[in-house]
């Protein structure tokens, strides 16, 4: 069993908070990689590319990695997609969304899976005025470089609710990670990280 | 001396005490400078703190004690985090593009931000520079200590009024009512931007007579566009357990739909708008 110890301060900075000093770091990731994925001859010359996504996949790659020196233990999913991990981003949805464009689309041209989920609040404003802010708020991701959106406007305690009483809910979907699911169908280790990933309170 | 560290990791829900034990108290603080200062956390998205989406800087140190408070982690400054402003106003720099293009801005709440003056003075400052709206959250119980120029670069207070009688303020914030009315009444007349904000408390605050000799404080304000009614809620009593405080709420019940409406309605007969 290998562990690891951050000696570092408990301050050390996590994607999904729009800073730089990590963000740079996850880019380069794809950066990197996709020009080593390039250097390989491709069957009829086809493009290269390459997706940050993972369907359900973060779930089981996640139970089959050991710790990880962020401090995740070992058998928890991954995050899904380009998501900061589970609970990470923990300012809001700004600094989240802000970090994730940051991942460069010409390195990833098979796309870019972020998976948001937020609480249904109104603050005030009108179904018309939510929905205008709402749009607002996108276009400030896809104008920062945001490939894709996928949003859950739903509350934690409706899908607790909903695997202690699948029957309430037969038509329940979410976005999981690039497609929409019924909810009662994923296994319950599907939806155990489906809770745990982060719900912003709004947007 | 307190180390220098940054505010990362950690929403504004979650609870923090004992980062810098060498702070002074709260009420002895003697900063003339402003070039650090004590936070407790961030919110980058924000729409109950001010006009549109708001960044919102949670400052530690308070010299209120309001039984009900839901942030007790923010009495103290040395349950903060002690920081440079050149780093807030960096971080403050990486979030100022996308809060123009969304038409919002900076918040300071905390805790009480007039416990820091010099330091806020400077954040507010900084955030003008970058052509942000700012705001503060303030119970005005330390207004006498904000100037003209501390005042000129805040564009809207949200204004904590937590009740009308004397008696039922000392009661549930152990301080005086009357620095509030006072800082009231010069936002008023310099026709600052106010929306003032009652947190309903039953059984400590909803008394009607209290209700209303707010009402008709404010309702002659012009420069108060709205009143805020903030229903009581248990979401931070679990710090009251953890810090080894006495809470007096523990069976204080969320106040129900029709207090809620009655407050209201008190507030909209005495021509306030209320919401």
């Amino acid at each position: 069993m290998v562990d690891y110890q951050n000696e570092g301060n408990k301050a050390t900075p996590q994607f999904g908070n729009n800073d730089d000093r990590v963000d740079q770091i996850a880019s380069d990731i794809v950066t990197s990689f996709m020009g080593k994925i390039r250097k390989h001859p491709t069957y009829r010359n086809a493009t290269h590319t390459q997706s940050v996504l993972t369907i359900t996949s973060n779930v089981v790659y996640g139970k089959a990695t050991g710790n990880t020196p962020d401090g995740r233990r070992k058998g928890e999913p991954f995050g899904p997609g380009a998501n900061p991990m589970h609970g990470r981003d923990s300012h809001g949805w700004l600094a989240s969304c802000l970090s994730v464009a940051k991942l460069p689309y010409k390195d990833a041209q098979d796309g870019i899976s972020y998976t948001v989920s937020i609480a249904p609040q109104k603050a005030h404003l009108s179904e018309g005025q939510l929905l205008d802010e709402a749009v607002k708020a996108f276009d400030v991701y896809f104008e920062r470089g945001g490939f894709h959106m996928n949003l859950n406007v739903i509350d934690r305690e409706k899908l607790e609710d909903a695997i202690k009483n699948p029957d309430k809910y037969p038509q329940l979907t979410i976005r999981v990670s690039g497609y929409a699911v019924n909810f009662v169908r994923l296994t319950p280790e599907q939806q155990r990280d489906v809770i745990s990933r982060t719900f912003h309170g709004q947007i | 001396m307190s180390t220098v560290q940054p505010l990362e990791s950690g929403s504004r829900y979650d609870m923090r005490v004992g980062i810098s034990p060498d702070a002074p108290d709260e009420d002895k603080i003697k900063d003339e400078e402003g070039s650090f200062g004590y936070c407790h956390s961030y919110e980058t998205s924000s729409r109950y703190d001010g006009p549109g989406l708001r960044l919102v800087l949670f400052v530690s140190g308070c010299l209120l004690r309001c039984t009900y408070c839901h942030n007790p982690d923010t009495w103290h400054l040395k349950d903060g985090t002690y920081v440079s402003v050149d780093y807030v106003l960096r971080r403050l720099g990486d979030f100022a593009p996308a809060l123009l293009s969304l038409g919002g801005g900076l918040t300071i709440s905390g805790g009480e931000p007039m416990v820091q003056l010099a330091f806020t003075r400077r954040i507010f400052a900084g955030a003008k520079a970058m052509g942000l709206h700012t705001a503060i959250e303030t119970s005005g119980f330390l207004g006498d200590r904000a100037d003209e120029s501390y005042l000129a670069a805040i564009d809207h207070v949200l204004l904590d009024i937590k009740s009308s009688d004397p008696a039922t303020y000392r009661r549930v914030t152990g301080r005086d009512l009357a620095p509030t009315l006072r800082f009231a009444e010069r936002l008023a007349s310099l026709s600052k931007p106010v929306w003032v904000r009652f947190t309903l408390v039953p059984g400590a605050t909803d008394d009607p007579a209290n209700v209303d000799g707010i009402a008709r404080f404010v309702a002659p304000m012009k420069n108060v566009e709205w009143v805020e009614v903030q229903p009581f809620h248990q979401m931070g009593s679990f710090k009251w357990k953890a810090i080894g405080l006495e809470y007096k709420h523990l069976d204080t019940p969320a106040p129900s739909r029709d207090l809620v409406n009655r407050v209201l309605e008190q507030f909209r007969a005495a021509g306030c708008q209320a919401r």
